[in-house]
């Protein structure tokens, strides 16, 4: 069984009257260990695709499965759960509660499950912050810290709760070249190393050199899916 | 987890300073508002229900039935007096009567008053401005007489303060009293000369009735005077009783238990006649009401824009996987947060008015000028506040209420956000 499963999925959106099609038909596997990136020019769906397959959003037809959930006749708390549970989201700007710290921030998921806020939880939130190298940043502020730091800070938490799949659209669409590199290089490493899951979107050319598969679409379809 | 939304909570509202402040204080006018007022009103019954002990019935108060002959009375003062709780016992009576004092007539009431006695009970010979109590004796000068020297000497009299001032009587002055009788009055046959008396004392007491329309007399002088009118038989006699304790009146009125026609009465059942405890307080619970409503749109506002500034956030949350009641928590306690700020700030506002108002008061005669100020109602021309803690609870739990309450709607509204449309702002 794959993580993610999709046989026709469509999106509409409501336009006043009429109905503007997004996704028009998408069918699509991933994999538990995938890095794939999906790319393609602004308006192609790409956003629309990664927010139904975070469950943020349902399809107009078709069939989706997370993680073994479908999506479609799924209540919004099922869904909630699932993207508790199971999912970690990286988007583009302005990931972080601004009134938390970094600390915080990335605990946050944790409290969401329940978890005490004890030695075990402060020692995986550190953890994971030095892993996306953020030590001693800890208490600072989301507007304290560099465009580059926030999105590490994103990471950090989207990892925290050790996600089936971490979503990303457009992580690094903000940052410099340097900043970029640096943060597909962690990444990158944390699905070598740690088997982390990750399916981002761009249309940055350097992306997509990171990538061990891409999903290309055009006007709300696949026109190319290829592995490296 | 309450930890983690209290610290969030705290967090959120210290972001907005000016607002919560604004919010806070809103509700903090409100309650204070509501408390002072209720202050007022608790001030004035309580003095009107002072007033009341201390110059008309005092804490229990027994009436005999119409004609009771005066022995019978006297057993009755007896028996009172023996019982435990009590410290002291007094008869009065009060007929209506025109005071005359050369070409001008008032009314005024004739109260009847055991000088041995009276100021066992009440409290008129404290408030004395001019000469001096009603003593045993009626002759001025000779306190101590007990025989009255001859039926035909001046009855002394005592003075309400602001019919001395109507008339222009002073200490010495020789009036004239006629007691308003039944058949007297309807056949127009006030034709008899008045009873001599003579002015001994003047009182100015809390009382504005007493001031403006009782005159005091000694009980025997003023028996004379009821029986040379013919009124005897419906003079209505009453006993009034001072108990050991304030709280004594209730054990009183029960060991006295039932005397034959008489009817037994503590000041609590009196008091049932100022309907300023229910009557007005109804109008100060509306008044309550609307001025919640005005700190509910501060806070429905508060939280409103707070939601709409935090779309983006509320968006990230939902991604993180809250729910929707717990989005609806989020902002509901921070709504919370506004009123327990508010309720603060307003127990503080409302303490430090209230110990004005309790210690100073407000001045009637400096707002009203020279008005005359009767409105029948016993107090005086201070009026001042009284502690009514049970009240600022409620009114601070109202508050805080009222801001959950309000909050909840704005909150609602936010967890039903779409989360794709939230993520879409920056
Ligand atoms: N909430 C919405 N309401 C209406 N139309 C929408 C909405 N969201 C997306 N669309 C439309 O759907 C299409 C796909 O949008 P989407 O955001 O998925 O593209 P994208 O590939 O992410 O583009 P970009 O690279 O600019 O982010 C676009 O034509 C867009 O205008
Ligand atoms: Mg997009």
């Amino acid at each position: 069984m794959h993580l993610v499963e999709a046989v026709g999925v469509t999106k509409d959106y409501a336009h006043g009257k009429m109905a503007l099609p997004a996704l028009r038909g998408i069918s699509l596997e991933l994999s538990s260990g995938e890095f794939a990136a999906l790319a393609g020019p602004s308006g192609s769906g790409k956003t629309t695709l990664l927010n139904l397959i975070g469950c943020l959003d349902s399809p107009t037809s078709g069939k989706l499965t997370v993680a073994g959930t479908d999506v479609q006749t799924s209540s919004p708390t099922t869904l909630a759960r699932l993207r508790r549970e199971r999912l970690g989201f990286v988007f583009q700007t302005y990931n972080l509660v601004p009134v938390l710290t970094a600390y915080e921030n990335v605990e946050l998921p944790l409290v969401l499950l329940g978890r005490k806020r004890d030695a075990s939880t402060r020692a995986a939130v550190m953890s994971i912050l030095s892993e996306v190298g953020l030590e001693g940043l800890e208490t600072r502020l989301p507007s304290d810290l560099s465009g580059g730091q926030q999105q590490r800070v994103a990471i950090a938490r989207a990892l925290v709760k050790q996600p089936a799949l971490v979503l990303a659209d457009e992580p690094t669409a903000n940052l410099d070249s340097d900043n970029a590199r640096a943060i597909l290089d962690l990444m990158s490493h944390l699905n070598s190393v740690k088997g982390v899951t990750f399916l981002f979107s761009t249309h940055d050319q350097l992306v997509m050199e990171y990538a061990r598969r891409i999903v290309s679409l055009r006007d709300g379809k696949i026109v190319n899916d290829e592995r490296r | 987890m309450l930890g983690f939304y209290l610290s969030l909570t705290l967090k959120n509202l210290l972001r907005r300073k000016r607002r919560t402040l604004l919010t806070a204080a809103a509700i903090a006018v409100g309650i204070l508002y509501f408390v002072a007022f209720d202050s007022m009103l608790s001030g004035l019954n309580q003095e009107a229900v002072s007033n009341m002990i201390s110059f008309e019935t005092g804490h229990v108060q027994l009436t005999a039935p119409v004609g009771t002959p005066a022995p019978s009375v006297e057993a009755v003062l007896a028996d009172v007096r023996s019982q435990a709780d009590v410290v002291g016992a007094t008869p009065r009576f009060v007929v209506p009567a025109m005071l005359v004092a050369e070409a001008d007539e008032l009314p005024v009431s004739v109260v009847a008053v055991d000088p041995k006695s009276d100021t066992q009970v009440f409290k008129q010979a404290h408030y004395v401005t001019e000469g001096q109590w009603l003593t045993d004796g009626t002759m001025i000068g000779a306190p101590d007489t007990i025989e009255e020297p001859t039926a035909t000497a001046p009855i002394s009299i005592v003075l309400g303060q602001r019919i001395a001032g109507l008339l222009g009587l002073t200490v010495g002055d020789s009036v004239g009293i006629r007691l308003n009788d039944a058949t007297a009055m309807a056949t127009a046959t006030a034709g008899a000369p008045p009873a001599a008396a003579t002015v001994t004392g003047i009182v100015n007491t809390p009382h504005p009735t007493v001031n403006s329309s009782q005159i005091f007399v000694a009980v025997g002088r003023a028996r004379e005077l009821v029986d040379a009118a013919g009124v005897s038989p419906s003079t209505v006699v009453s006993v009034s009783v001072a108990p050991r304790r304030t709280r004594d009146p209730i054990r009183i009125v029960a060991s006295i238990g039932t005397i034959a026609g008489w009817k037994v009465e503590s000041w609590n059942d009196t008091a049932t006649f100022l309907a300023i405890g229910s009557g007005k307080r109804t109008y100060a619970m509306a008044l309550l009401g609307l001025v919640m409503i005005i700190a509910t749109i501060g806070v429905v506002n508060s939280i409103l824009l707070s939601t709409m500034e935090r779309t983006r956030e509320i968006g990230i949350l939902m991604s993180i996987g809250m729910t929707r009641s717990q989005i609806v928590t989020l902002f509901v306690m921070e709504g919370g947060g506004l009123g327990l700020l508010g309720g603060l700030l307003g127990a503080v506002m409302s303490v430090a008015t209230n110990y004005y108002l309790v210690e100073v008061g407000i001045d009637i005669q400096s707002i009203l000028g020279d008005i005359d100020l009767d409105i029948g109602y016993p107090i005086a021309t201070a009026m001042r506040g009284a502690w009514n803690w049970p009240m600022l609870i409620v009114a601070v739990l109202f508050g805080l209420a009222v801001s959950l309450i309000a909050s909840y709607l704005p909150a609602r509204r936010a967890a039903g956000l779409d989360p794709v449309a939230c993520l879409r702002r920056l």
